[in-house]
Order: C-alpha cells, then structure tokens, then sequence
C-alpha cells in the first residue's frame, strides 16, 4: 500500500480541571481547556482561527455553546461548528478540523469538549439513563424499565455471550487490563490493582453489566488544537500526525433478523482510515479503543482488525492489551479506569503518547496510533490513525 | 398506559393495545414486515404501509436483568427482553418467568396483561 503524507497535525492538547465534584461549569472547563491547549500548541491567541465545539449529547444546549468565542476573544474564525451527537463527535469535530485545515480554510483550529455528568442532585450514573430508542414507538420502552446506556449495552453482552461463547470473565479481563494502565497513569482516576476477584464482587446493574463495566464519570474539559502539517505550531511540545480518517454508521434495525448487536459499523471507519493512512491494523503500535463499557472494548479489537470475530475477550484474557502486551489498549487506563471525558478519553491518551509525554506508561513506537470513538448504541463510529511522523 | 404520549400517526397502535392486539406495519410495495412506529419503508421508500396483527409467538433474541432501579416505577429485580417475533420484527417487552430461565433463543408467547395503567403486553414461556 501508499504510505500517504498527514492530513493535518494535533499540536496542542489540554485539560480544563477533571473531578468527581460540581465546581465549574461546563463552559469554565471548557474555557480552561482551550487556553492550556492553545499555550501547549505554542500559539497565540490571535493565531487560532477555528473553533469548534462537543456537547454532550445529554448536555442542554446553553451549557456550552459557540458563545465561548466571546469568553475568549477569537474575533477571527474562518470556521465554526458544533457537534452534539453522542460518542464518536470528539473524533469527527478533529476531521472535520483536519479537513479544513488540509483545504485550507483555515491554520489552528481548536477543539473542546467539556461536560459536567456530576451535578449537586445528580449521580454521574443517572446522567446516562436516559432512554435509547431501542423501539421507535415513543414511550415504550420506558413502560418497560429499559433504561439507558447500560440497557442497551447489557442487552449487547448478552447477545454476544450467547453467539460466541463469552464469558463474565471475559469482560473482567478489559477492566482489569485497563486497571493495569491506570496503575502507571498518576491522572486516572482508579489505579488500585483489580482482580478478577474484584471484578466478580462489583454491583450488579443490568446483568451481565455490573459496576466495573462502565466508564468512570467525571467532570472536565479538553481541547486540541489542530494545525497545518507545516507550521510551526507544537514546536516545542511535539505533535500527533493526523495520518488516516475513517467513520462508519450502520444504523440500528429492527426487523429481518438483524444483529446490530455483535457486528458494527467500526469496519467501515477502520477500512476508510487504514486505506488513508496505507497501512493494516498489524502495523498498528497501540490503540486507544473506546471503552464506556467493557464490552465495547472487545468488540472494538474485533472490529478495529486485531482480533478475528469472537476472539476478543481471548486476547484481553491473554494479557494481550496489557502493559507487555503485543497490542498496548487504552495506556491511560481509558474510560473504565482513567476517566471519561467521552471521545476525548481516547484523543487525549493518544496524543500524549504521541508526543512522548506519557510518562510511566510512555510507550518506545508510535508510527501507528489508533484511536476510536463510538456512540449511540455502537451505530456511530469515527476514527483517527495518528503518528508522530508526519510522512513524506 | 394511559400517560403514555401518542406519536404522530400512533393512535391506531395504542387503540390494538387497548382491544389486546399488536399491531405492526407491512409494506404493500415490497411486503417487508416493519417496526409499528415506521411510517417509510426502509428498504423501498414506499410509505404505503398496511397495519397487520402480530400472531404474539416469537424468540428471545437477548435480555438484560436490572439489579440498580433507574425510576420508583421499578422494583428489581426485573428483566427486559428484545423479542423476534415471528412476524419478522424485533420488539422490547418483558418475559413473566424467572429471570434465571431466561435465555437467548427461548421460545415465547404473547399475553396482553390488565395493569393499573391499562392492558401491557407481556411474554411467557412457550411450553415445549
Ligand atoms: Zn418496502
């Protein structure tokens, strides 16, 4: 294959404060985030030129808006844009950047999600339930209690079990090899060492799902800057190489024996972004699988290339994801263990690898990054292949 | 399920449930068996949909039992079912039989149940 030049470079990233408590709002972090990334990226404020903006799906709209453009004074931005849909938008807000920037519209742009799960009469567990839209006749589902994400997804584990033979410990195995991460990241939130002891013993939810399947709920921000291949923005700090774009939406089908449950739209995002990028998921070095729950971290392996159909919780069990692992997943710990800042988990990690500052869990090759966004109930998938290269 | 708020087009629908029917679309120019919400046929674009009565026979296609309650209307345990019906379309519903007999591919039978709220579809094992 082609081994084709960067699209475009991530030469900032930034974080407004992540916690377990209602402090700022999401706008503050959000405001926060954007001014660490932009000072990380080694720019001016007078230099961005973009700004585009992730809500929370579950998020009002005032919450966060494009008005933060006022908070912060960019007084000439050649694009704006926000992205409201649910998990995959951190992921396509950074190629819909990139696509801009490769065409020229624009130099910097920068790209901030923030969201506050966490209020003062909220768990960060209801900020989740709300309802899926299984069923398309409004109404129903609530009548039967089918609520939220984790609903859906344990409806997902269970198809999945019985199709290809899973098991709890299978899903046990991706929250402790995410744990095992977490261990060496001092930013993640859970780093005690789980067992699958721990595992077993964790709440029930909506069986198969218990407490340690989900993602960790917290409040924050982060923002990347996405710059022209050839500037000199991130000079000091590094960049991540934008090298291969890819998303896949599969929709959700309720008649004729579909399986919306076990296979998904990730191939298509995979095969889109290998193909740009020139290469085979065997060239990849390590990949950030987004992992809400640890279900999604198996089937993205699957559907990501790694693994042949079935055989993911295999190569979690294996250690394979772990640290000495042949295929190193979600080195921040992910969504399960670090934190969950939705699409941004994944974006993030992957470019503090890239850059060389992850520091105890910094990783020797980062030719091939791949980092995964998905949302909804798996029907929307984006992708990014990043590098530290930016390519010939 | 009185407090329930009608769709648009979805009277029909809530009226079967009332008179213990499940009514379902059918496309009149492909003949493919369609969700009861749907109002264009996702395969041929048609939107002339004919309402037909489901049978109530289908097969678990996966479950979920909810330990954590998300709403005081719920006391958990409690399952929720994703059912293939025979028919061709898939529905969320509930099985009355233990949680700990449930399975993927269990065979199921419709029954319309007199609730508080009206009547509520329910499933239940079919007998082997
Ligand atoms: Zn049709």
């Amino acid at each position: 294959m082609d081994v084709k030049k960067a699209v475009a470079k991530i030469s900032g990233v930034g974080f407004g404060e992540l916690s377990r408590k209602f402090t700022l709002s999401s706008k503050e972090l959000a405001v926060d985030a954007v001014i660490a990334a932009v000072q990380d990226a080694g720019l001016d404020k007078s230099a961005i030129d973009g700004l585009i903006v992730n809500r929370s799906s579950t998020a009002e709209k005032s919450i966060l808006s494009l008005r933060i453009q006022d908070d912060l004074g960019l007084r000439n931005l050649k694009i704006t844009d926000t992205f409201s849909s649910e998990g995959a938008a951190a992921v396509q807000m950074i190629q819909q950047a990139s696509l801009a920037i490769h065409y020229g519209m624009a130099e910097h742009i920068v790209c901030v999600f923030a969201d506050t799960p966490i209020m003062e009469a909220q768990s960060g567990g209801d900020a989740y339930a709300i309802t899926m839209d299984l069923d398309n006749v409004i109404g129903w589902e609530q009548e039967y209690g089918l609520h939220g994400a984790v609903g859906a997804y344990a409806l997902a584990m269970q198809k999945y079990m019985a199709s290809y033979g899973a098991t709890e410990e299978d899903f046990g195995a991706v929250a402790i090899a995410n744990r095992a991460w977490a261990g060496k990241n001092p930013g993640a939130f859970l780093r005690k060492p789980m067992t699958m002891e721990d595992y077993m013993a964790s709440k029930s939810i909506s069986a198969p799902l218990r407490m340690f399947d989900c993602a960790f709920p917290v409040n924050g921000g982060c923002a990347v800057v996405v710059s022209a291949v050839d500037s000199s923005a991130g000079g000091d700090s590094g960049s991540a190489y934008v090298r291969g774009m890819g998303q896949g939406h599969g929709g959700y089908k309720t008649y004729g024996g579909h399986d919306n449950e076990t296979v998904t739209a990730a191939r298509l995002a995979a095969d889109t972004a290998y193909s740009m990028a020139g290469i085979t998921p065997a060239d990849i070095n390590h990949a950030h699988i987004y992992d809400a729950f640890t279900y999604t971290g198996i089937i993205g392996l699957e559907d990501y290339g790694f693994c042949p159909k079935g055989k993911g919780g295999a190569f979690y069990r294996d250690g394979g994801t772990a640290p000495g692992g042949k295929l190193p997943v979600n080195t921040g710990g992910g969504q399960l263990s670090g934190y969950y800042l939705q699409g941004m988990t994944q974006v993030s990690e992957a470019v503090l690898q890239a850059t060389g500052r992850a520091e105890g869990r910094q990783l020797d090759k980062n030719d091939w990054i791949l980092a995964s966004n998905q949302g909804g109930r798996m029907d929307y998938h984006a992708c990014l292949v990043l590098s530290c290269n930016k390519g010939n | 399920m009185a407090s329930v708020p009608y769709g648009p087009d979805m009277g029909h629908f809530w009226d079967g449930i009332a008179e213990g029917q499940f009514r379902y679309r059918k496309c009149n120019s492909c003949h493919t068996a369609l969700p009861s919400g749907s109002w264009v046929c996702p395969e041929c674009w048609s939107k002339d949909l004919n309402w037909e009565v489901a049978s109530g026979s289908g097969v678990v296609w996966s479950y979920v039992v909810y330990h954590r309650p998300f709403s005081p209307k719920e006391t958990v345990p409690y399952n929720v079912v994703l059912v293939d019906l025979d028919e061709g379309i898939r529905i969320v519903a509930t099985v009355d039989c233990p949680d700990e007999d449930l399975y993927v591919g269990m065979p199921v039978e419709s029954k319309f149940c007199e609730e508080t709220s009206g009547k509520k579809l329910k499933f239940y094992p079919l007998e082997k």
